[in-house]
C-alpha cells in the first residue's frame, strides 16, 4: 500500500483516460498464468518493471555524432568510425566496443530534443523536466521517486549522487528528507559516518539524548514548521545511517579486484560499482557523473578518451546487473544535457546543439536492441519520433511505476508533475 | 532601391537613418531587405540554427512566428506588444534587454523594426513565399511530433488497492514487509521480505488472503529459511521469485518446484546444487534462472536446460 498516493489523489482526482490497446504494441510477456485469468485482458502489454535507477550523467554535452548517432560518409563525421554491435543492422561508435556487445540490452534514443543550449540550464532541464526559474527549485526524478514510493532501505538515503559536487537533481521544493546524499569520491566512501574512536556508544547516545532534551521545547513549539522538522529529520537520518550495518554498501573495496578493474580504475568506473552496491542495498536512485564532454576543442580525441571510460564502466555495470538478476528491476539511464553540432569548428571541436541528441535506456522492462527515433543527414535536427526531455523523464517515471499524471503542489501552491507534461514512450518497453 | 539605401544608412548611423526612414517613409518597410539583415547582424549569434537561446530562432518567418519558450514574440500591428521589438528598446543594463550579447540595435534600427511590425509585419513575397515553404521543410519543434501527446492516453492505472486488500497489506507492512503494485496495477502486488522485522513475518499464511494478487515474491538478502517456503505452491499467480543472497538450500527448491507459473527465479549467491535444480525440471514456463555463485555444475545446468526448452540460464 502506498498511503502517499492516497493522499495525492485527494489533491488530484484526474483519472487516467480510457486506453486503446491497439495504440501500444509491445511484446506480451505477462505471466502465463495471469494471462488466463479473467482480468488479464485489462492489462497493458508493455511491462515497466523498474524499482531502482542508476543514472549515468555525461556532463558537458555528449557528442551524439561520435557515440550513438554516427553520420558516416558525410562531411560531419570527422575521425569517428562505426562498428557492428551484437544486434544485426545496428552500428555504434568504435569508441564503444564494450557497449556494442551489450546492444541487445539497450534502447538507444537518437531523437532527443531539448530547447536549452547552455550547460546549467540544460542540466537542470534534463534532471527536472522544468526550465530553470529564479523563483522555485524543481525536484529531480530521484527525489520524486522517494516522495511517491518511499525509501525501501530504512537505513540508507533513497537518493545518492556520486562524483559531482553539483548534482543536477535536487529535492527542489520537496522536503529535505528527499534530498540526494552527495558522495564526492566513490573510493573514499562516506566521510564522517562513524563515531569518533574515543567515544563509546553509551557516551554517544548520552550526547544525542542531551541534544534532544535541549531541543525538545523548541521542537515542541515549532513542530508544525517544515524547516525545523526537516532539520531534526536530517539528524535522525544521519544517526540511523551511522549505526546501520548497511553502511557496508559503501565499501567497494569488498569487491573482487578483477571486477573493480573491469569497471575501470577511475572515479567514474568505481562510482558505477558503488552504484551497483547501493542499488543492491535498495537505494532507489543513484546518479554517477562523468564530466569533460564539453568538447569545443579537440572533439575527437577527447570523446575517444571519455568514451573509453564510459564504455568500460557501463558495459561492466550492465553485465554485472544481469549476472545478479537485477537488470529487470534496475533501469540504467545514460543521459546528457544536449548533443553537439554536426559542423566541426576551427578547433576540431563541436559546439552545443540541443535540437537533437542521444540518450540510452536499459533494464527496468526496456526492450533491448532497439534504436528509437531518427535525425536528419547531418544529425542537427530530429525527423522522426521526437522525444522531448520531459517525455524522456516520463518514460523513466513510468518504468518506475510513478504516476506521471498526478499533480503535486509546491509549498507555494503551484502545481507540478513528475515530468511536467511529458508522456512516456511506451514503444520502448515490452 | 530607396529601401536598400535606407538600410545601408541605417547600419551607419541612427540620426541619418531617422531622416531617411521618415523621408522615404511612404513605402512600407520590406522585411527581406530591411528587417532581416538587422536580425542577421544582431540576433543570429543566439537565435538561429547554431543556437536557440530561449528556444527562439529568428532565421526564417516560420521560426519567428513560432515564438520563444515564453510564447509569441511578434504581434502584427502592435510593436509595443511585440517582445521582438520592445526588448531592444530597454535600458542596456536591464536583464531582459536584447541583444544580451554584442552591440545593441541603433535607434534607427529600432524604429525600422517598430515600423515594420506596426505596418502589419508582412514578410513579403520572397520571404513569405519561398522561405516560408523552406521553413516548413525544416523540421520545426512543433512540427515533428513526439508520438505521445495528451491525445494519446496512457494505459489505465490503479494505484489504490481494493479495500479488502488494504487491510491485509497494512498488517504486512507493520511487520516490515513491503507491498508494491506491479505494472501500474494495484490488483497485482510484489511482496518484499528484505527488511522483515521478525521471523514471524515470513509465515506464508499471512499472504493467503491476498494470494490471488501476489505475482512477485522478493526474499532477496532476507533471513528466510528453507522451511518457511513450504506451501509456496498455493500461490499460483507468482511469476517472479527472488531468493538471491539468502541461506536457502536445495531443500527449499522442493516447494519452488510447485510454482507452476514461475518465469523468473533468482538463486544468485545461494548454496543450491544440481540436486536442487533437478526439482525444478517441471517448471516448463520458466524463462530465466540466475545461478551465479551457486554450487550448480555445468552438467546439472545442462540437464535443466534440456528439461525446460527456452530457458535462459545466467551464471
Amino acid at each position: 500500500m502506498k498511503p502517499f498516493l492516497t493522499k495525492l489523489s485527494d489533491m488530484d482526482r484526474r483519472d487516467f483516460l480510457a486506453y486503446s490497446a491497439k495504440a501500444f504494441l509491445g511484446v506480451g510477456l505477462m505471466p502465463s498464468v495471469v494471462r488466463t485469468t479473467a482480468f488479464a485482458a485489462d492489462l497493458p502489454e508493455s511491462r515497466p518493471t523498474a524499482k531502482n535507477v542508476i543514472y549515468l550523467y555525461m556532463a558537458g554535452g555528449m557528442s551524439h555524432l561520435d557515440t550513438f548517432d554516427l553520420k558516416q560518409g558525410t562531411e560531419f563525421q570527422g575521425a569517428t568510425r562505426s562498428i557492428k554491435t551484437n544486434v544485426p543492422g545496428v552500428r555504434m561508435s568504435a569508441y564503444l566496443p564494450g557497449l556494442a556487445q551489450q546492444m541487445d540490452k539497450l534502447a538507444v534514443i537518437n531523437s532527443m530534443f531539448s530547447n536549452q543550449g547552455a550547460h546549467e540550464e540544460g542540466r537542470y532541464f534534463m534532471h527536472s523536466s522544468y526550465t530553470k526559474r529564479g523563483t522555485i527549485q524543481h525536484p529531480g526524478i530521484g527525489s520524486w521517486l522517494v516522495k511517491f514510493d518511499g525509501n525501501r532501505n530504512p537505513n540508507l538515503p533513497g537518493v545518492v549522487h556520486i562524483g559531482s559536487p553539483n548534482p543536477g537533481g535536487s529535492n527542489g521544493f520537496l522536503e529535505q528528507r528527499y534530498a540526494p546524499l552527495v558522495v564526492g569520491n566513490p573510493e573514499a566512501g562516506l566521510q564522517n559516518s562513524s563515531r569518533r574512536q574515543n567515544m563509546s556508544e553509551e557516551e554517544f547516545r548520552d550526547m544525542v539524548s542531551l541534544t534532544n532534551a535541549f531541543d525538545a521545547e523548541f521542537h515542541g513549539r515549532y513542530k508544525q514548521q517544515k524547516k525545523v522538522e526537516a532539520y531534526s529529520e536530517m539528524y535522525d537520518d544521519a544517526l540511523k545511517l551511522m549505526r546501520s550495518r548497511d553502511l557496508a554498501a559503501f565499501e567497494i573495496d569488498k569487491e573482487p579486484k578483477h571486477l573493480r578493474d573491469s569497471y575501470g580504475a577511475n572515479p567514474f568506473g568505481q562510482g558505477c560499482l558503488l552504484a551497483r552496491r547501493l542499488v543492491e542495498h535498495d537505494v532507489r536512485f543513484v546518479e554517477v557523473t562523468l564530466g569533460n564532454w564539453d568538447t569545443h576543442t579537440n572533439n575527437f580525441e577527447r570523446v575517444e578518451e571519455n568514451a573509453a571510460v564510459l564504455d568500460k564502466a557501463m558495459s561492466t555495470l550492465l553485465a554485472d546487473l544481469e549476472l545478479r538478476g537485477m537488470l529487470e528491476e534496475t533501469m540504467v539511464v545514460l543521459a546528457t544535457e544536449f548533443g553537439r553540432t554536426p559542423k566541426i569548428n576551427e578547433n576540431d571541436g563541436r559546439d552545443h546543439s540541443p535540437t537533437a541528441f542521444s540518450c540510452v535506456l536499459a533494464g527496468g522492462g526496456i526492450r533491448g536492441g532497439q534504436v528509437y527515433g531518427k535525425t536528419d543527414t547531418s544529425g542537427k535536427n530530429v525527423i522522426e519520433n521526437r522525444v522531448n526531455v520531459p517525455d524522456f523523464n516520463a518514460t523513466i517515471a513510468y518504468a518506475l511505476g510513478l504516476p506521471t499524471e498526478k499533480t503535486v503542489y509546491s509549498p507555494t501552491g503551484r502545481p507540478f508533475r513528475v515530468a511536467d507534461k511529458g508522456r512516456p514512450v511506451l514503444d520502448l518497453f515490452g | 532601391m530607396t529601401r536598400v539605401f535606407s538600410r545601408v544608412l541605417g547600419l551607419c548611423g541612427g540620426s541619418v537613418l531617422f531622416l531617411a526612414s521618415t523621408g522615404y517613409g511612404d513605402a512600407p518597410v520590406d522585411f527581406q531587405t530591411e528587417v532581416f539583415p538587422i536580425f542577421e547582424a544582431r540576433c543570429f549569434k543566439c537565435h538561429s540554427d547554431e543556437k536557440q537561446k530561449g528556444d527562439l530562432r529568428l532565421d526564417s518567418p516560420a521560426w519567428i512566428l513560432r515564438g520563444s519558450e515564453n510564447g509569441k514574440v511578434l504581434t502584427a500591428g502592435d510593436a509595443d506588444d511585440s517582445p521582438l521589438y520592445y526588448l531592444t528598446t530597454f535600458d542596456p543594463d536591464d536583464p531582459d534587454y536584447m541583444p544580451s550579447k554584442g552591440k545593441g540595435l541603433t535607434k534607427a534600427e529600432q524604429q525600422l523594426l517598430k515600423r515594420w511590425i506596426d505596418e502589419g509585419a508582412h514578410f513579403g513575397e520572397d520571404m513569405g513565399g519561398g522561405m516560408m515553404a523552406m521553413a516548413g521543410a525544416v523540421p520545426s519543434p512543433s512540427g515533428v511530433g513526439s508520438k505521445y501527446t495528451d491525445d494519446l492516453p496512457l494505459p489505465p492505472a490503479t494505484y489504490e488497492m481494493p479495500e479488502t486488500m488494504a487491510a491485509v497489506v497494512e498488517k504486512l507492512e507493520a511487520m516490515g514487509l513491503a507491498v508494491d503494485t506491479v505494472n501500474h496495477d494495484a490488483n497485482y502486488v510484489e511482496v518484499s521480505y528484505t527488511y522483515a522485522v521478525k521471523q514471524k513475518a515470513y509465515s506464508l499464511s499471512l499472504l493467503e488472503p491476498v494470494a490471488g494478487a501476489v505475482v512477485k515474491l522478493n526474499f532477496a538478502r532476507s533471513k528466510v529459511e528453507d522451511g518457511q517456503l513450504a506451501g509456496l505452491g498455493k500461490f499460483k499467480q507468482v511469476s517472479h521469485l527472488d531468493l538471491r543472497n539468502t541461506s536457502v538450500t536445495d531443500a527449499a527448491l522442493e516447494a519452488v518446484g510447485e510454482l507452476e507459473g514461475l518465469e523468473y527465479l533468482n538463486l544468485f549467491g545461494t548454496s543450491v546444487t544440481d540436486a536442487g535444480l533437478a526439482k525444478l525440471h517441471r517448471l516448463k514456463g520458466l524463462r530465466r534462472i540466475y545461478l551465479h555463485g551457486t554450487k550448480a555444475t555445468p552438467q546439472g545446468i545442462a540437464r535443466l536446460e534440456r528439461a525446460i526448452p527456452g530457458l535462459k540460464v545466467v551464471r
